[in-house]
């Protein structure tokens, strides 16, 4: 990722809006939270980034911030790289920070497109699956077009990355000085810096929420330590099994066979219509779901303390399965401070 | 927005975005930016009410009244005690409490 200024560049002008904040973000920058994977993020401002002009300039002005950065999505005026952070909580603090400096929202502003970065390439499988739940566990259902994913990397000649969601990273700067949990037989190895040269798993979350980037981390963190033997392996693992077992359910399975992201492998052809079909059918489910529940709600007032039959419905099932293992995560983090083995 | 059409019928509105009816947004604790700091409050100086017993406020460590500018005085609102009561060999504590007082 590249971004031309270092963290106390940008945190020096935030300090004066949000001292509070800012403390907090320096002080826990580098601090990883529970083997979660460190947070990258790229706000893409669609309209004109009159809003960011004084924190441009003052981290050195757009040629030296914003142009050497030629990533950018279609539609946007400019893509501000942020220095990635030690957890999700940090991230959502750095975010906060720039809001009170430019006085108007990151969060939820449909001007505003928020792209999570998590070290680590998944495969073609588990992005589909971060993608997928993503989505269902967002606290806000999206309608897309095709557009809303394209970036200047769509067609790009050496790092084509088509129009998806979920996106792989163009070799450039990394950061790899954040803890990475090992496992090492039954016990935990803490490493100072982590596994990847540079590879990273993006989600174009677009008008995202806190909600969002808490989820993506911890999609992110799961699926990256089954792939890569992390210590969250086994948890990880189990998930994307459960994760499967509920997309069987849902008769959804084979949406995860869709391209979600376009690979560096020459069989990953260019193909946009194929996951574009998988998402709008995902998008119709999600719909239709919501449609349901609110019928439900407006026939039986008290309909959430109907015991759950067969399905609770998609949507709920997400949230339940994305609780389970923030909790169980944070839990078994817990008992290995406590000196145990989790 | 996208509209749909269907023939034969009025064009409905399609929302881009919908809220998910299942979350129920938590909110993040977060550091929160320091108040204002409001003005030291002294209480003004406590009138003794015991007899023999002089209020020295120098050494209770307040300013007399009079040192405090007026816009940070505020009214006393707990009850005047004064150190008579708090002495337990004191006659007026031996009194409330039942104790017999001898003879000086």
């Amino acid at each position: 990722m590249s971004y031309r200024y270092s963290f106390e560049d940008l945190l020096a002008p935030l300090h004066g809006h949000a001292p509070a904040k800012v403390d907090a973000v320096a002080l826990h920058r580098r601090r990883v939270e529970h083997g979660h994977l460190s947070v990258g993020l790229k706000i893409h401002c669609l309209g004109d980034g009159g809003q960011f002009s004084t924190l441009v300039e003052g981290l050195g002005g757009a040629q030296k911030i914003l142009d050497v950065n030629s990533y950018k999505h279609s539609h946007a005026s400019l893509c501000l790289v942020l220095p990635p952070v030690g957890s999700a909580r940090s991230a959502i603090l750095l975010l906060e920070c720039i809001e009170h400096f430019i006085g108007s929202a990151l969060f939820s502003n449909p001007e505003i497109q928020i792209q999570v970065c998590s070290p680590g390439r998944l495969g073609a499988r588990r992005s589909a699956l971060l993608a997928i739940c993503f989505y269902l566990g967002s606290d806000t259902l999206r309608r897309y077009t095709l557009g809303d994913l394209a970036t200047s990397f769509a067609e790009h000649q050496n790092y084509p990355r088509g129009r998806r969601l979920v996106l792989y990273d163009a070799q450039g700067d990394f950061d790899r000085n954040f803890d990475w949990w090992k496992e090492s037989g039954k016990h935990r190895l803490v490493e100072p810096q982590l596994p990847f040269e540079n590879g990273r798993s993006d989600l174009l979350a677009g008008s995202g929420s806190r909600l969002d980037i808490q989820n993506i981390n911890l999609l992110a963190t799961l699926l990256v330590h089954a792939q890569y033997q992390g210590y969250w392996n086994q948890l990880g693992m189990q998930f994307q099994e459960e994760l499967e077992a509920l997309l069987q359910r849902h008769l959804l399975s084979g949406l995860v066979d869709a391209p979600w992201v376009r690979t560096d492998d020459p069989e990953s052809d260019d193909d946009d219509d194929g996951f574009f079909a998988a998402l709008q059918e995902l998008v119709a489910y999600a719909f239709e779901e919501s449609v349901r529940i609110k019928k439900k709600g407006r026939l039986f007032s008290g309909w959430h303390e109907i015991p759950a039959r067969s399905s609770r419905g998609i949507l709920q099932e997400v949230q339940s399965l994305l609780q389970k293992y923030r909790s169980e995560l944070v839990r078994q983090s817990r008992l290995l401070d406590q000196g145990g083995v989790a | 927005m996208i509209r749909a059409h269907q023939p034969g019928s009025e064009p409905i509105d399609i929302p881009e975005t919908i809220p998910n009816p299942v979350v129920v947004p938590k909110p993040t604790p977060t550091p929160t930016e320091p108040a204002p700091k409001e003005p030291i409050r002294f209480p003004e100086k406590v009138p003794s009410s015991g007899e023999g017993v002089k209020s020295c406020p120098g050494d209770l460590g307040v300013e007399p009244a009079s040192a405090v500018p007026s816009q940070i005085k505020a009214p006393l609102r707990f009850r005047v005690i004064s150190l008579v009561e708090l002495i337990p060999s004191s006659p007026w504590f031996r009194l409330r409490s039942g104790m017999a007082i001898r003879a000086p």
